[in-house]
């Protein structure tokens, strides 16, 4: 009899135990919804990959907690008040660090899809990112890179569920040629490129190309560099031979090198206007420069000024300020809240998290307006090639000053990319 | 004519560099035959020690803002304190190892120093401004050139000419040598080991505190992997200029900043994307040709 007891007990302790755990294993819709992180967490690419990452946070604690600041509002700062998506499903991140290695990179992204990840974001660089996001393609999940700006980044060059949130290097120089030649005047450019990544080769593809089809503007110079030379005075000496002097120096290229060469630049006593690109992120290297001068500057959006934030912009920067106790070096950290404000209204377009279905809402993003600013997609375009771009000059303050915001009148066409790849 | 004199100029200054990094890997080499890659660290640690040593995105000056006449000893102190360390900890207990080994060894040696700087000041590049005065330019001769080219220039010329007063006129010197043609007698003959190799790495530690300076007057950043062209392209010297031999270090140096320059000026636009295919073109010709380098030691020969 007591033997038949105990069987009862443990048959009822079963039974009642299958039942607590049933509604959760027949609810796999409660489960969260992983996004992936295969970023440089501790390398030279963290000057780009670092933002976008906390900015990722911060949405996702958004998200989670029901105040993501809305995509669909420009102007009046509203927020999204579902705690978390698709029935209240809440986003959860899983993190690698990719040391800014190439090898490391596919382990990362090999790590993020098997930890559940089906949207996963990776570096800001064709080069340093494309191991994990040809991990993504291969596994059929959703790949974003944070701000790889190389057009390879996408259907073309990695596969077809991979994105990017940045404008494409070479639409940056259209964005920058337009902006010099109609805001500033300028006729005469001289551009220099840093060959060391695609994304500088890119930026002044697009530069010179667009340059040269404006009205009455010339391309009246160009040169090279590397960004490990420990001098550029050859090229200087060969600038300085132009005459006259060009109206605007187009210089692409990065961080380290790029300030390393325009310190060269400046001290040789060449006081041309400079432009530069998003690359050159930021004021944090502008002590390498000292009495900077007639430094002109586009890049996605504005951490800089105010008085000129969007209603958005405003909201998100005290977050962020209240989270890291600083505010953010340069305006890539803007691409990271807009990637998950994008996965989230993707999932809600589509009300499924199947990577194909996320594919297909996010190709028919048209000027959705995210944080970083009016986002498209398209089949065969997952880059940005006529996003605005935002405007700064330095005037011998140290800092950067806004001008304005500009969108170019001609998007950089991405069947471009077969003539030269 | 005044184009070419520039052209010059810039070429002599980078030429210049490289011989002072290639001296300080090819003094190692003589004595020890170790490849020395950690010594782009030294020149990185001595540029790094500039500023206030934190993870924080705008550097806070430390060194950097002291007047020259404590910021140089001060800079050149620490790094020969570290080449010393380096040697002491690191490749002391591998002597009599070979080659291979040793060359292993500074390779981990300069990724604990690259780890050592991003755990210290993270992997971001930093920005300092030290010696501006110096990287503005002057008139010189009727050319306008960066004072910087100058100082570089008159410092490979000083600690050259210092190098090889000190090996021939000095006890250690001799010993020295002595060591670099056959490390076995020498010391069967009375000169201190420990002593010597010491004194060698105390030198290449002076010659990456100098470059070290030179090149952050220049460029004004800072990135752990701020010396690694440096280093591969001294190395590069090295071999052309004759492995173990100071003299083919220096004039190697001195021969791939000239010809870097150089083709930098006179390819057209198109092949400057491939200026360095040309430099190396040039060091597998002379592996080719010459396979000891331009300038041949006996103890090399001997060794070979």
């Amino acid at each position: 009899m007591r033997k038949i007891t105990v069987l009862i007990s443990a048959l009822a302790l079963v039974l009642t135990l299958s039942a607590l755990s049933g509604p959760q294993k027949a609810n796999a819709e409660g489960d969260p919804i992983i996004i992936g992180q295969a970023l440089d967490f501790s390398n030279w690419m963290l000057t780009y990959d670092g933002q976008p990452q906390r900015a990722m946070e911060i949405a996702v604690e958004d998200v989670n907690a029901g105040q993501l600041i809305d995509a669909d509002t420009l102007g009046v700062p509203q927020v999204n008040e579902n705690k978390g998506v698709l029935g209240g499903r809440k986003l959860e991140i899983i993190m690698c660090d990719t040391k800014a290695d190439r090898e490391q990179g596919a382990k990362c992204g090999a790590e993020v899809v098997q930890g559940g990840a089906k949207f996963a974001a990776f570096s800001c660089d064709y080069d340093m990112g494309g191991p994990a996001a040809l991990q993504y393609a291969a596994a059929g999940i959703v790949g974003v890179s944070v701000c790889g700006s190389d057009p390879k980044i996408g259907v073309q060059g990695i596969g077809p569920t991979i994105f990017t949130m940045s404008t494409a290097a070479n639409a940056q120089g259209y964005v920058l040629a337009e902006w010099g030649h109609a805001r500033q005047g300028w006729r005469r450019a001289y551009s220099l490129l840093d060959n060391s990544i695609e994304y500088d080769k890119s930026l002044c593809i697009g530069f010179n190309e667009r340059w040269q089809e404006l009205e009455g503007a010339e391309l009246v110079g160009q040169d090279v560099f590397k960004q490990d030379d420990p001098s550029i005075a050859a090229q200087i000496t060969a600038y300085k031979e132009i005459d006259p002097e060009p109206d605007v120096m187009m210089i692409c290229s990065y961080i380290p090198g790029g300030a390393s060469a325009l310190r060269q630049i400046r001290a040789a006593g060449i006081e041309t206007p400079v432009l530069t690109s998003e690359s050159f992120a930021g004021q944090f290297w502008m002590d390498s420069v000292p009495g900077l001068e007639n430094y002109y500057h586009g890049t996605h959006g504005n951490v800089f000024s105010p008085e000129n934030f969007t209603p958005q912009e405003k909201v998100f920067l005290e977050r962020y300020e209240a989270k890291y106790g600083e505010m953010p070096p340069s305006s890539h950290v803007y691409l990271g809240y807009s990637m998950v404000q994008a996965y989230v209204k993707a999932l809600e377009q589509a009300g499924t998290d199947d990577p194909m279905s996320i594919v297909g809402a996010m190709e028919t993003f048209t000027d959705v307006p995210l944080l970083i600013g009016a986002t498209t997609w398209t089949a065969d375009t997952h880059i940005q090639n006529r996003r605005p771009f935002t405007f700064f000059e330095v005037q011998g303050k140290g800092h950067l000053e806004f001008i304005e915001k500009f969108r170019a009148e001609k998007a950089w066409d991405i069947s471009k990319l077969k003539a030269w790849d | 004519m005044t184009f070419v004199l520039q052209i010059a100029i810039d070429a002599i200054s980078l030429g210049s560099m490289y011989s002072l990094t290639a001296l300080g890997i090819g003094l190692i080499f003589g004595i020890l035959r170790l490849i020395n890659f950690a010594h782009g660290d030294f020149i990185t640690i001595g540029a790094y020690a500039l500023i206030v040593p934190a993870a924080a995105v705008v550097a806070t000056p430390f060194i950097g803002t002291w007047p020259a006449f404590f910021l140089i000893p001060a800079i050149i102190s620490i790094v020969i304190v570290i080449a010393l360390l380096t040697e002491f900890i690191a490749f002391r207990p591998l002597r009599g190892a070979n080659m291979a080994s040793l060359l292993i060894a500074s390779f981990a040696v300069s990724y604990v120093f690259q780890h050592i700087i991003i755990l210290i000041y993270t992997g971001r590049p930093k920005a300092v401004n030290v010696g501006i005065e110096l990287a503005q330019h002057i008139e010189f001769v009727g050319l306008r050139v960066p004072a910087i080219q100058l100082v570089a220039i008159g410092a490979a010329i000083t600690l050259l000419g210092g190098l090889a007063l000190f090996l021939k006129r000095t006890a250690y010197g001799v010993q020295m040598r002595a060591a670099a043609e056959d490390f076995e007698t020498a010391r069967l003959l009375g000169v201190r080991a420990n002593t010597v190799i010491a004194l060698a790495f105390a030198i290449s530690g002076l010659l990456a505190a100098v470059v070290s300076l030179i090149f952050i007057t220049q460029t004004g950043v800072l990135s752990f992997r701020m010396s690694l062209n440096l280093v591969i392209i001294a190395f590069i010297s090295t071999v052309i200029g004759g492995m173990g031999s100071l003299f083919g270090a220096a004039a190697g140096g001195f021969l791939v900043g000239v010809m870097s320059t150089a083709l930098q000026t006179v390819l057209p636009d198109d092949y400057k994307l491939t200026r360095d295919a040309f430099v190396f073109g040039f060091v597998i010709l002379v592996l080719i040709f010459r396979p000891q380098g331009l300038i041949v030691t006996k103890a090399v020969r001997e060794r070979v």
